[in-house]
């Protein structure tokens, strides 16, 4: 999959700078988006991994508003995201990709759930705990 | 949108040269695709998330700690590429490659790591034809890292060209080395989305 | 070294399968043949090989999809046939393991083979000369695309002799796809050719939307944009979007089948109705690939032959955005019966049919730019007049298969059927054609005979009728789609009037490749020699036929709709001298050809298993990508001397032919 257009078409004398999703690069916006994804990463996996840090009906409503903070750290710090008029076409593409993205997964989850519950199908649990269960890969 | 502001940029081949090369425009537009492509798989791993078949669940196969040390790499080596970048429109051609050698090693760590777990996981009789979990599981990872090895080698390629095959910062390289900039921070997100899915939301 | 092909896989006990095997060994040994006689290697591998060139590429999409025509309607041929005989005692000719082949084959062939490539060279003849542009945006991924879709047409071919195709129907729905229940090659040989072709198709919708994006002529705002290129602008948006989930959909089912994984068994928790979700979220986003571009054509056709411009250009603008945002948010109507329920059936119901709104104004559009117009019933016009009935009917019956209560009784019974092909014959396919009638001469400098073309038409169309009235009673009457075999003889007459309604496609096949030859053998008296053969509107029109490799010798300004019409109006007369400069162009390539060589050889070790060759062609396609990437030469510039001569050269040619067509 990796046909990226970069290698074919041609050479051709074309300005740079501004240009494309990672135009105006500084040492101080790759700066802010690492600190800023290291609080964001800590802080989805502290939670989880501290038991008792917050409630269970807390904990995925968190983690994922977390994440999707953290893309968007990323988009605007690393990939260089804005309302800037040269971006104006990578950031509609982003949007109709996050639109149809959005479609894909809600709607194939409502279809398939209200399929699971009419159809009644059965879900086999995992392992009972402590059988032989391997070692998850601690200290690794 | 008045139509005047949307008079047509111009391309490879007319007389007036446009800011955006297509090139990154179109390696832009592949991305997307390709976020379309995790979006399926993230559907098939959530729809068989609890699929488990009589075999291990998320909770006694993912270390977070070790997740998290795989996070750290790939965020550090976002922030080196984009150290390679800053240096490439200096165009400081020995910094360039240095960082980009040092996000090489960070990647390389990365899916390393990955292969180390799926190893593991098969070796102790968890291969993914276990049960559905454990097909989306390694299917969905599996994919992430594939990309990675592909940016790893696209890397490589860049590094030797530039040097080896003295082609130098030249526009077309410029060009190249953003749009596999695009491609790193780019699967640095789907990562994101992994771990919080699948790793964070697995060992409930 | 082999994997698990053997010589017993070569089906030799099978007249039929060996027959066309051995017609179409002759048929390549001809082509080949004659290929030497003439010599004509050379020119065929730097010119059209090795081409980047989008008119050239264009023109060989079309000849993959007419070839692939007469391969899909052999098979129907063989189908109706078969359905007509089987009844009763009578078991007819084709067994079960080859019928369901058969119809598996067609269904794919007929939609990835034929109407993709098909609609892929449409946009590649037509969309860049549109927009005033000089080439597409990346002509080496073009060139890529279109060996990526040859080389899947040739696996699809060589099933046929090789192994076996698919025996689970067009989308090889799981768990009958499985390996379990489908443990031969057939599934394998689908999988591989689509996979290649899918991404021969993204490459192709990606490189055309920064075309119409970025490479517009100067003042060519979107809303001066020709209704054509809309289409295809979303037609490539709906290509991002839908073909990466085809790609997924395709590798879960190959990693159950190649590494015992549990997508879609039946065991360990596989969910086969997830494929169901999955494919169809891929494939009712094609159903609109195929059908907006067809959209456009009629688009353009209508106005050139009603002679005034379109009604409702706005409108038709934003029906055609509104279906595509539309068309992602129907895909379950496939699948009514599959148990989701109530509450999601009504709202898959409801959206299905909301699309047909925007549908319906551009019916309204076309009639109105056919209103008080001066129509010329030339051959496209006729498929634009045939496609405006039948679709309509087509879209009704959709609308009652939209309800799903409908639906529960009508799935999978030949109404369902005998509605897609009513759409599909009746609104791709028709549109297609008119497309092709339509820029012929644009490709080639000479039109097509009109007489053959309208005699096709005819046969089409009422072939068209007398074969798909009665699947609609069919299913009324019960009865079910792909059946080798049947034991209600009141369904005979029917079957029959159906077969009949296929020799009469099959006359209007004949006769255009009647057309075809006519035309190449009278194509002196057929010359178009302006250019602008049907008195057109649009920028294509401008250029001369076929145009010079540039297109376009000065880059047209654009400041109004139906640019050239504008300038027309204004004559050309006050023209002045045209001042050329340099122009740049990529040079050809044969790295995408031997990249989409290697791909095949990868896919078909696949499909046996022979791991080996696997590999070879895998690292083969990456080492020839690095390589092409390692040079920088792939551009030249064509001097303004040059461009001057071809230019001048042109304009003598014009004015002695205007001079022998006085005389």
């Amino acid at each position: 999959m990796a046909q990226h257009p970069a290698l074919s078409g041609h050479s051709h004398e074309t300005l740079i700078e501004g240009s494309g999703g990672a135009g105006h690069a500084s040492y101080r916006a790759y700066a802010i988006g690492f600190v800023l994804s290291v609080i964001l990463t800590v802080a989805a996996f502290y939670p989880v991994m501290v038991s008792g840090t917050l409630s269970a009906g807390w904990l995925v409503p968190t983690i994922v508003a977390l994440a999707v903070v953290q893309v968007v750290v990323h988009l605007v710090c690393f990939l260089h995201m804005s309302a800037a008029s040269e971006q104006r076409w990578n950031v509609v593409a982003l949007g109709f990709a996050i639109l149809v993205v959005g479609i894909l997964i809600v709607g194939s989850l409502w279809i398939m759930q209200n399929i699971s519950d009419n159809m009644m199908t059965p879900e086999v649990p995992a392992l009972a705990p402590n059988s032989d269960q391997p070692a998850p890969m601690k200290g690794m | 949108m008045s139509p005047d502001s949307l008079v047509a940029h111009h391309g490879e081949f007319a007389e007036d040269h446009s800011h955006e090369p297509n090139n990154v425009f179109g390696f832009w537009l592949y991305l997307m695709t390709d976020c379309i492509l995790f979006a399926t798989l993230f559907a098939a791993f959530a729809v068989s998330r609890h699929q488990y078949a009589g075999d291990v669940s998320g909770r006694d196969i993912f270390s977070l700690r070790y997740v998290g040390v795989e996070t750290a790499l790939l965020l550090i080596s976002s922030s080196t590429y984009g150290f390679a970048m800053i240096n490439a429109y200096q165009h400081k051609l020995p910094a360039v490659v240095a960082w980009l050698c040092v996000t090489f090693l960070l990647g390389a760590g990365f899916v390393g790591m990955e292969v180390n777990e799926f190893h593991h996981l098969v070796a102790e009789g968890h291969g993914p034809d276990h049960s559905a979990f454990l097909s989306a599981f390694f299917t969905l990872v599996g994919t992430h890292g594939l990309h990675v090895t592909c940016g790893l080698i696209w890397m490589l390629t860049l590094i030797v060209q530039m040097t080896v095959m003295k082609k130098g910062l030249s526009t077309v390289y410029l060009n190249r080395l953003m749009c596999l900039s695009l491609f790193w921070h780019f699967l640095d997100i789907v990562w994101i989305c992994v771990f919080t899915l699948v790793y964070l939301m697995g060992v409930q | 070294m082999l994997g698990r092909l053997t010589m017993s896989d070569i089906p030799y006990d099978q007249p039929i399968i060996m027959g066309a095997g051995g017609f179409m060994a002759l048929v390549g040994a001809v082509v080949l043949g004659a290929i030497t006689y003439y010599r004509k290697w050379s020119y065929l591998w730097s010119e059209w090989i090795t081409s980047v060139d989008h008119k050239r590429i264009g023109v060989m999409y079309i000849i993959v999809a007419l070839v692939m025509l007469l391969r899909g309607f052999s098979d129907a041929i063989l189908m109706r046939s078969q359905q007509m005989m089987a009844h009763g005692g009578a078991p007819g000719f084709l067994p079960p393991h080859h019928y369901d082949q058969i119809f598996t084959a067609h269904g794919t062939i007929m939609i990835f083979f034929m109407a993709m490539p098909f609609m892929i060279g449409l946009m590649n003849i037509a969309v860049p000369l549109q927009i005033g542009a000089r080439d597409v945006a990346f002509p080496f991924m073009n060139s890529l695309s279109f060996w990526l879709t040859a080389v899947g047409a040739m696996l699809v071919n060589v099933s046929l002799v090789i192994g076996e195709f698919g025996q689970t129907g067009w989308l090889a729905y799981p768990p009958l796809s499985e390996l379990k229940f489908s443990p031969g090659v057939g599934v394998d040989y689908y999988i591989w050719s689509l996979q290649l072709t899918g991404i021969g198709t993204l490459l192709t919708g990606i490189n055309f939307f920064v075309t119409i994006v970025k490479m517009r002529a100067p003042g060519m705002t979107w809303m001066r944009m020709p209704i054509f290129t809309w289409t295809i602008l979303c037609t490539a948006i709906l290509i991002m979007a839908a073909f990466p989930i085809l790609t997924v959909t395709f590798g879960l089912l190959s990693l159950d089948r190649y590494l015992g994984m549990h997508f879609f068994t039946n065991e360990l928790g596989g969910n086969q109705m997830m494929y169901v979700n999955l494919i169809w979220a891929w494939g009712h986003p094609e159903v609109y690939i195929l059908i907006l571009p067809a959209f456009g054509v009629f688009s353009e056709v209508v106005p050139t032959f009603s002679q005034k411009r379109l009604f409702g250009y706005g409108a038709m603008v934003y029906a055609t955005v509104s279906i595509t945002v539309l068309s992602f948010v129907v895909w379950l109507h496939h699948f009514f019966t599959m148990g989701s329920g109530a509450n999601v059936n009504a709202f898959f119901g409801i959206t299905t049919m909301i699309i047909a709104i925007p549908t319906g104004v551009k019916i309204f559009n076309w009639l109105f730019t056919m209103y008080r117009g001066r129509i010329q019933f030339t051959a496209p016009m006729l498929w634009t007049l045939g496609f405006m009935i039948t679709f309509t009917i087509g879209g009704m019956t959709g609308v009652l298969l939209a309800l799903p209560g409908n639906d529960w009784v009508l799935h999978n019974s030949l109404f369902l059927v005998a509605h897609f092909h009513n759409v599909i014959i009746g609104g791709v396919l028709f549109g297609y054609l008119a497309g092709f009638a339509y820029w012929f001469p644009k490709s080639f400098g000479f039109k097509l005979h009109d007489g053959w073309g309208k005699a096709s038409f005819w046969f089409w169309l009422s072939g068209f009728y007398v074969a798909f009235t009665p699947l609609y009673v069919l299913g009324f009457l019960g009865m079910t789609r792909r059946m080798n075999h049947y034991d209600n003889p009141a369904w005979t007459p029917y079957l029959m009037v159906a077969f009949a309604g296929a020799l009469l496609v099959t006359c209007g096949i004949s006769c255009q490749i009647i057309q075809l030859y006519v035309s190449i053998r009278d194509r002196h008296l057929n010359t178009d020699v302006t250019g602008d053969p049907w008195n057109g509107r649009t920028l294509e029109w401008s250029t001369s036929s076929p145009p010079p490799i540039y297109n376009f010798a000065v880059l047209p300004h654009v400041d109004a709709l139906d640019a050239f019409n504008e300038t027309k109006k204004r004559g050309h007369e006050a023209r002045e001298t045209p001042v050329y400069s340099d122009i740049h162009m990529p040079k050809n390539t044969p790295a995408g050809f031997i990249m989409s060589v290697f791909a095949g050889l990868m896919g078909f070790a696949l499909i046996w298993h022979m791991w080996v060759f696997a590999i070879i062609g895998f690292v083969g396609i990456f080492a020839t990508f690095i390589i092409r990437s390692c040079s920088d030469d792939h551009d030249y510039y064509i001097s303004a001397a040059e461009v001057a001569c071809i230019e001048a050269l042109h304009d003598s040619r014009v004015a002695s032919l205007e001079l022998t067509h006085v005389a």
